[in-house]
């Protein structure tokens, strides 16, 4: 062979054997290996200096195989085997060719990325071929980036198929070329990122070749330059609607309530209601109303305006509410008895108490206790419904004895009576003068605290009470007395301390946790970092009991939020 | 014959003095330190507002807990220019001797794009989160080292986060930065500082030489002009501070600094002192700024410092790896002006440091 055939077999072989290994490579080794780099949870700046020596590797590749080529074959004169494999290669090259140039190929496809919507604005993938083209014109687009570059051969054919594409169906192309792994691409990605900045709100198809590496690189760009963030923590469902109460159970699976305000039907919404069952009257307007809601929902819609609300019927509701799957949202139009009374059943299992019953000087607590001082024949109770009696006082034959008459041992004899599983009538014994207090903490214990206790002045700040909630009140470390006013004395049972460091000391967390532990209210601390809001909901929906959230006062502003 | 094996043994020491600082760098003992960095600050890929701070360690030997040095592009909280992306979870090691918040301005738009012009543009990731605050103040302990530097206490840090860290380091801002700039009209100064200046005063910008200017929390913009600034800014040493930065000495500070006044709770270990004519003196101090004001304020107690500038800010790679006599540290403050503060101040301030927490926890490896 003459010299000038030996370089020019070597040159071929060189290309060919370069450009076909090459395209091989990158598919089942390095897209496979940048994957697997990924998933394990590598930097990208690290996987582009890892992958540039494979890149740069394989060059060095090439170049030795062509020098065993050259000293094993080429130089030793065997023509046929020298020229037969050249052929194979320069076949193989163009193979490569045929289907790195016909995206659609399965062997390309199987190494696609996916089309991902990473905001309204920019959608990111590979490659688009001319119905792709269309298909973005349809949907709104205004223009794609392209990442393609002109320098690998077979991008500079894509790029150019790729600007006709674009022209015939009318989309603009954006060329941004770049390369992976190698470089920085710095002026390519200024000029992305000016043009998004430039031209906001204009929807833009952003692609590389497979609508990976390239197109991750420039989707974190984007994504940090245009401060789109998708955060948002988890909500908190009101417990106390513009029309009444709200009730949860079934770990906030069964909602019962009024009817609810539009916001308020917002936020049901968002807490993926499947089933809404109404006691209002068919013929109303808000009836129409939420049926409305419920179809443009795909919400199950059960009207039961025709119930009469006997005993039997409260029964039976309550069996179909606890015998559903699925998130369901009962309501009339305001809580009246009858949703009271279905509260027992679902809350403790009882059948409500008649409270018509019961002679005037006894006060019905929410129906399935009666608070009084008057002795009650067993024959009265049993008409009211109520099954159990319980004394209490300072003396000894009182069936829950307490130490002294101080708020703190109220709260005990409350606490007491309210872990009780039956209908109770519940009687002060001696002259303590304390059932209005003891009343008091029950009804906390079942329905939450009163509003006015909103704007109370304490020694480290105020409390406050926000709107949309009657269980849940929040304020700042509290002093024994405090406690005992404003904990104790409202039916109070469980403390959240939002613990701020710099604000809130060891110190004060131990005499907090101590006061907690001393009158027997469960006691829990987030540390406000990071997330919290989303710890505070969890901790706050997890319980139906009134709680005081602990913050500091400086944050309270912050802690709010979470609430509303 | 004699003169050869003279010759080799020459040669030998001659290379055995040359090798020398690199060697005995090498036997150095280790100190196994857990530091926790954040730098919010890192448009480019320079790091340059922690640099510093990692030549120390690097020059130290300080080493994490595992054994490793500390890396200047990896191991920081706060915004990674390779990524585009800023970290969003302060996760401090526990225990940690050493937390330093080395700047959290953060990453604007124009950053990202080198910004030559410094312009403002829209704030992509940056200000201190109250979230990231409690998270420090939580690991922080009465044996660890926390070390606040400028700017973390300015905009866009939350005015109610920045008095929640005035309050725990014992400080409270004036709203006062300022810089002193070797030529008012060039590039270094920012344009839009340049633009407030000239709205307030309805007038050009036609300052030419050296000069001073600050500029406060609403963005009011005084300058001081060549004829009443008569020199830099000059950073001194409080005597008591002597003792214990031996190595540390005065120096000139010719970055951005903010003005700050000392609760009782802290020492005011060194000073600014501006040289500047009396009508200026007048001027500033009708604005509530005084001619001289604390530059590094320690709470001994607490162990907490604040660092009034960007004093882990460099702009060049200095190699490490020696043991650099004290001395020579003057003779780079030399031959490099713009890094002279690292130098004279930084350096042997941080050894000195680190030294000190090293020796709570006896934390050789």
């Amino acid at each position: 062979m003459s010299k000038y055939i030996k370089i020019l077999l070597l040159l071929l072989f060189l290309g060919a054997f370069g450009f076909s290994g090459g395209g091989y490579f990158l598919l089942f080794f390095i897209v496979p290996f940048e994957e697997w780099l990924v998933e394990i949870g590598r930097k990208q700046s690290e996987i582009d200096s890892t992958l540039k020596y494979f890149v740069f590797g394989w060059g060095l590749f090439g170049l030795l195989v062509t020098y065993v080529f050259y000293r094993w074959v080429v130089r030793k004169d065997r023509r046929a085997l020298s020229y037969s494999i050249t052929a194979f290669f320069l076949v193989n090259a163009g193979i490569v060719f045929y289907l790195f140039s016909n995206t659609n190929s399965a062997l390309v496809a199987l190494s696609q990325g996916e089309v991902q919507e990473a905001t309204e604005q920019i959608t990111f993938g590979p490659y688009p071929q001319k119905d792709d083209l269309l298909k973005l014109k349809e949907e709104g687009y205004d223009g794609v980036i392209t990442l393609l570059n002109p320098t690998i051969v077979f991008e500079n054919q894509l790029l150019k198929e790729e600007k006709v594409n674009g022209e015939e169906v009318g989309l603009s192309i954006h060329s941004y070329p770049m390369l992976p792994w190698v470089g920085d691409n710095k002026e390519s990605l200024d000029g992305i990122l000016n043009l998004v900045k430039e031209n906001d709100g204009k929807k833009y198809y952003v692609h590389c070749y497979l609508g990976k590496h390239r197109v991750d690189y420039v989707k974190k760009l984007l994504v940090s330059a245009t401060g789109i963030k998708a955060e948002k923590h988890a909500e908190l469902l009101d417990d106390d609607f513009e029309r009444g109460m709200v009730f949860t159970y079934d770990d906030s699976r069964i909602v019962l309530g009024p009817y609810p305000t539009d916001p308020e039907w917002f936020s049901l919404l968002r807490h993926e209601i499947k089933e809404i069952v109404t006691l209002l009257d068919s013929d109303s307007s808000l009836y129409e109303k939420e049926k409305k809601v419920a179809e443009e929902n795909g919400i199950q819609f059960t009207p039961i305006d025709e119930l009469e609300f006997s005993k039997d019927d409260i029964e039976q509701l309550a069996e179909y509410l606890q015998n559903t799957d699925h998130k369901i949202f009962l309501h009339g139009f305001d809580i009246g008895d009858r949703m009271l009374k279905l509260n027992v059943i679902l809350n403790k299992g009882l059948s409500p108490i008649q409270e018509n019953q019961l002679p005037a000087s006894v006060t019905n607590v929410a129906y399935w206790l009666a608070v009084g001082n008057a002795n009650l024949e067993p024959a009265a109770l049993n008409k009211a419904g109520i099954s159990n009696t319980v004394s209490y006082g300072t003396a000894p034959s009182a069936d829950i004895v307490m130490n002294d008459d101080s708020i703190g041992e109220v709260y005990r004899v409350a606490q007491s009576i309210h872990s009780l599983k039956e209908t109770t009538y519940v009687k002060e014994e001696g002259q303590l003068n304390q059932t209005s207090l003891l009343i008091n903490m029950l009804n906390g214990f079942e329905y939450g605290i009163d509003e006015s206790l909103d704007g109370t002045k304490v020694e480290s700040g105020e409390i406050n009470v926000i709107s949309g909630n009657r269980k849940r009140f929040l304020g700042p470390v509290l002093n024994e007395v405090e406690w005992e006013n404003h904990l104790l004395s409202n039916g109070v049972e469980h403390v959240v301390m939002v613990y701020a460091a710099s604000v809130h000391t060891e110190e004060m967390k131990k005499q907090t946790e101590q006061l907690a532990g001393r009158f027997n209210l469960t006691f829990s601390k987030i540390d406000m970092v990071k997330g919290y809001e989303d710890e505070l909901v969890k901790e706050l929906a997890a319980n139906d009991r009134t709680t005081y959230v602990i913050t500091a006062e400086e944050l309270k502003d912050l802690v709010k939020e979470v609430f509303k | 014959m004699i003169k050869r094996i003279l010759g080799v043994i020459f040669i030998l020491l001659f290379f055995i003095l040359l090798f020398y600082p690199f060697l005995s760098w090498q036997f150095d003992s280790k100190k196994a330190l857990s530091v926790a960095v954040m730098d919010k600050t890192v448009p480019q890929n320079d790091y340059r507002e922690h640099k510093g701070l990692y030549w120390v360690l690097d020059h130290k030997k300080v080493r994490d807990p595992s054994g490793e040095s500390y890396q200047l592009e990896s191991d920081y909280y706060g915004y990674d220019p390779e990524e585009y992306q800023g970290d969003e979870s302060f996760e401090i090691p526990d225990p940690v001797d050493l937390i330093y918040v080395a700047d959290t301005y953060g990453v604007y738009d124009k950053d990202l794009q080198g910004n030559p012009l410094g312009e403002r543009s829209e704030l992509l990731y940056g200000g201190l989160t109250i979230y990231e605050w409690n998270q420090i103040m939580m690991n922080k302990t009465d044996e660890n080292t926390l070390i606040v530097e400028f700017n973390s206490l300015a905009s866009p840090t939350n005015p109610s986060v920045r008095k929640l860290v005035e309050k725990n380091l014992g400080i409270t801002w004036t709203g006062w930065i300022g810089r002193y700039f070797k030529e008012l009209d060039d590039g270094e100064v920012p344009v839009w500082l340049r633009e407030n200046w000239e709205r307030q005063h309805d007038q050009e910008w036609k300052f030419k030489g050296k000069g001073l200017a600050f500029v406060n929390d609403h963005d009011y913009v005084i300058v001081l002009p060549s004829e009443d600034v008569h020199d830099k800014v000059q950073f001194k040493w409080e005597k008591e501070a002597r003792s214990l930065y031996p190595d540390a000495v005065d120096g000139e500070y010719g970055y951005w600094f903010d003005i700050i006044q000392p609760t009782e709770e802290v020492d005011v270990e060194a000073r600014y002192e501006l040289a500047i004519s009396p009508k200026a003196e007048e001027l500033l101090e009708d604005n509530g700024i005084p001619a001289s004001f604390p530059a590094i304020l320690h709470n001994k107690e607490r162990k907490t410092y604040y660092f009034a500038g960007d004093y882990a800010d460099v702009g060049e790679d200095y190699y490490a790896r020696w043991s650099m006599p004290s001395w020579y540290k003057h003779v780079n403050s030399f031959f490099n002006a713009d890094d002279a503060f690292f130098w004279k101040v930084y350096a042997p301030l941080m050894e000195s440091i680190i030294d000190a927490q090293s020796s709570v926890g006896e934390s050789d490896v």
